[in-house]
C-alpha cells in the first residue's frame, strides 16, 4: 500500500489556551487523492491547510507530510500552497506577475512563469508578467496565486478557497485543470471551500469540519440535505451535474 | 563657488556619508515598507539616541553601543512583532517611547548630548569609520539581495509565504535586522534621528508609485535617496541648515513631481 502524502493523526489545534481551533481530527490523503474540505466560516479548514505546511502547531496529535513529522519536513517545493486572501499581501506594492512567480520557482524542473500562467488559463501570459500584482483583477490575481502555487510541479496541492473571484466557467475549468493535474503529474491535492456548487461538478472524497470531523466519505453520500444541514446550520441542496 | 563645498574635508566625508545613507536607507526601505515597518527607522534611530545619551552617561563611545543596541533592538521589535502577533505600529511605537525615556533619564542624569546634531543631523558629525560601517553594510545587502532576490521578495510579501516557500525566514529577520540596524546606526550622524525615516520611507513611495517591478522601485528609491541626500548635503553647506532637513525638503519634491507623473498614467 503506498504511503499517505498526508497523515493528520488525532490532531488538535489552539490558537488561544482552553478553546480549540482544531479537534480530535484525524484523516489520510493518500496519493492522487483529491479531497475537499468543507465547513462554515471559523470551523477550522484554514487552520487545518496551516498544519500541514507547519504555520501552526498541533497542541495534541501528529501531522506527517509524505512520511515525516512536519516540524522536520524541508522539501516544501513538493507542497503547493494558495493560503486564503493572498490578494491583501500585495497592497500597495510593486510586485510585477513574472518577479513573483520567478521568486515562487524553487526548483530548476520548475515551470516557467508564461507555462505556469498557461496552464492555469491566462489566455496571454506574456501581456500580464510586467503589470503589477495588486493591478489584476480579482479572477486573475486568482490565477496568478494558483499559478504559483504550482510553479514547482507539486506532489501536493493544498488550496484555501481558490474557486474566490472565478466566474462559473473559470471554477469549471479549475476542477478541470485538477483533474488533469491528478492524472498527469500525480497531483493530491486538499481543497478547502465553501463553494458547494463547485463540489458537485468533481466526484471525489469531502472532509466536513466544525473543529471536529462531523463526515469524511465519498461526495454522493453527502447529497443528503440533513447532513450538510448538521454542518451549517441551515438546509442546502447539492444538485449534481454530470460533465 | 559650488566646488567650494568640496574641497573641505568635513564635507568629502559628509557627501560621503550621504552616499552610503542615499543608498542603503531606501534600500532597506524597499523591504521595511511592504512589511508595514514604517516606524522602524523612527524606533532604530530612537535607539541610537539612547545608546549616544547611556554612552556619555557613563563616558563610554555612544557610537559603537549604538550599532549593537540597534540591531538588537530591531532584531527583538521583529520577534515581538511576530512572536505575539502584534502590529508593527504599536511594538515600534512603544519601542520608540522606551528609547525616548531611557535617552531622557540620561540626559537628565548629566549625560551631555549635542541633541541638535544627533536629532537633525550634523556635516561636521560625520566620522570615518561610519563610512567604512556603511560602505560594508551596503555591499553586504547589495550582494545578498543579488543572490537571494526571490527569497527576499517572498519574506516582504508575506513571511508564511516564504516560509511554505522553503526560505529560512529565521536566518532572514537575523540579516534584515542587522543590515536595518547598522543602516540607520550609521546613517544618523549626517541625516539626524528625527529624519532618517524620511530617507526610508519618501524615495520608497516615490519609486513605488512610479513602477510596476520591485527591481525598477529599488531602482528608483536608491537614485531618489542619492539625489536627494547630495542636493540636501549642499543646501546645508550654502544655507548653513541642517543636511537632514535640507533632505526632507528635497525628497518631498521628488515625491511632489513622483505622485504628478503617476497622475499623469506615467508607469514603468
Amino acid at each position: 500500500m503506498a504511503e499517505p502524502v498526508v497523515v493528520f493523526d488525532n490532531v488538535s489545534i489552539s490558537y488561544v489556551r482552553g478553546v480549540e481551533a482544531v479537534s480530535n481530527i484525524s484523516f489520510r490523503l493518500g496519493p492522487r487523492e483529491v479531497v475537499f474540505l468543507l465547513g462554515p466560516n471559523g470551523g477550522g479548514k484554514s487552520t487545518i491547510l496551516r498544519a500541514i505546511v507547519g504555520l501552526v502547531r498541533p497542541v495534541r496529535g501528529i501531522v506527517r507530510v509524505f512520511g515525516v513529522d512536519v516540524k522536520s519536513f524541508r522539501e516544501w517545493w513538493r507542497v503547493g500552497y494558495l493560503p486564503q486572501n493572498a490578494a491583501t499581501f500585495f497592497e500597495r506594492m510593486p510586485i510585477s506577475v513574472g518577479e513573483f512567480l520567478r521568486a515562487s520557482r524553487v526548483v530548476k524542473g520548475g515551470l516557467s512563469p508564461v507555462e505556469a500562467l498557461r496552464l492555469v488559463g491566462v489566455e496571454y501570459p506574456e501581456g500580464i508578467l510586467d503589470l503589477r500584482i495588486h493591478d489584476l483583477s480579482g479572477g486573475n490575481l486568482q490565477r496568478v496565486m494558483l499559478a504559483a502555487s504550482l510553479v514547482n510541479r507539486p506532489e501536493l496541492l493544498l488550496l484555501d478557497e481558490p474557486t474566490v473571484f472565478l466566474d462559473q466557467g473559470g471554477v469549471a475549468a479549475f476542477m478541470q485543470l485538477l483533474e488533469r493535474l491528478r492524472a498527469e503529474w500525480g497531483l493530491s491535492a486538499i481543497i478547502a471551500t465553501h463553494d458547494v456548487a463547485a463540489l458537485s461538478t468533481l466526484a471525489s472524497r469531502v472532509i466536513c469540519v466544525n473543529r471536529g470531523a462531523l463526515f469524511d466519505g465519498d461526495i454522493g453520500e453527502l447529497v443528503n440535505s440533513e447532513q450538510l444541514c448538521n454542518i451549517y446550520g441551515f438546509h442546502v441542496y447539492l444538485v449534481r451535474h454530470g460533465h | 563657488m559650488v566646488f567650494e563645498a568640496f574641497l573641505q574635508p568635513f564635507m568629502q566625508r559628509a557627501f560621503l556619508a550621504g552616499l552610503v545613507a542615499g543608498f542603503i536607507l531606501p534600500f532597506v526601505g524597499c523591504f521595511i515598507v511592504p512589511k508595514r515597518l514604517s516606524l522602524l527607522g523612527d524606533s532604530s534611530s530612537h535607539f541610537v539616541l539612547a545608546s549616544v545619551a547611556l554612552g556619555a552617561l557613563f563616558g563610554v563611545s555612544g557610537v559603537y553601543l549604538a550599532y549593537v543596541v540597534v540591531v538588537v533592538g530591531v532584531f527583538w521589535a521583529l520577534r515581538l512583532v511576530r512572536g505575539f502577533g502584534l502590529s508593527g505600529d504599536q511594538v515600534l511605537a512603544i519601542l520608540l517611547s522606551l528609547s525616548a525615556a531611557v535617552a531622557a533619564v540620561a540626559i537628565s542624569r548629566g549625560a551631555r548630548v549635542s541633541l541638535g546634531s544627533v536629532l537633525f543631523g550634523s556635516v561636521l558629525a560625520v566620522g570615518v569609520e561610519d563610512i567604512v560601517a556603511g560602505l560594508l553594510v551596503s555591499v553586504f545587502a547589495l550582494v545578498f539581495v543579488l543572490h537571494n532576490f526571490g527569497g527576499v521578495l517572498l519574506y516582504a510579501v508575506s513571511e508564511e509565504l516564504a516560509r511554505v516557500r522553503g526560505v529560512n525566514v529565521g536566518l532572514y529577520e537575523v540579516l534584515f535586522a542587522l543590515v536595518t540596524g547598522l543602516a540607520v546606526a550609521v546613517s544618523v550622524r549626517v541625516v539626524g534621528v528625527l529624519l532618517v525615516t524620511a530617507l526610508i520611507v519618501i524615495p520608497v513611495m516615490a519609486g513605488g508609485v512610479l513602477v510596476s517591478s520591485m527591481r525598477r522601485a529599488i531602482l528608483f528609491s536608491v537614485v531618489f535617496g542619492e539625489v536627494a541626500l547630495f542636493f540636501g548635503v549642499l543646501l546645508s553647506y550654502f544655507l548653513d541648515i541642517s543636511p537632514g532637513a535640507a533632505t526632507v525638503f528635497v525628497l518631498l519634491g521628488v515625491l511632489a513631481i513622483s505622485l504628478f507623473l503617476t497622475r499623469l498614467g506615467l508607469r514603468l
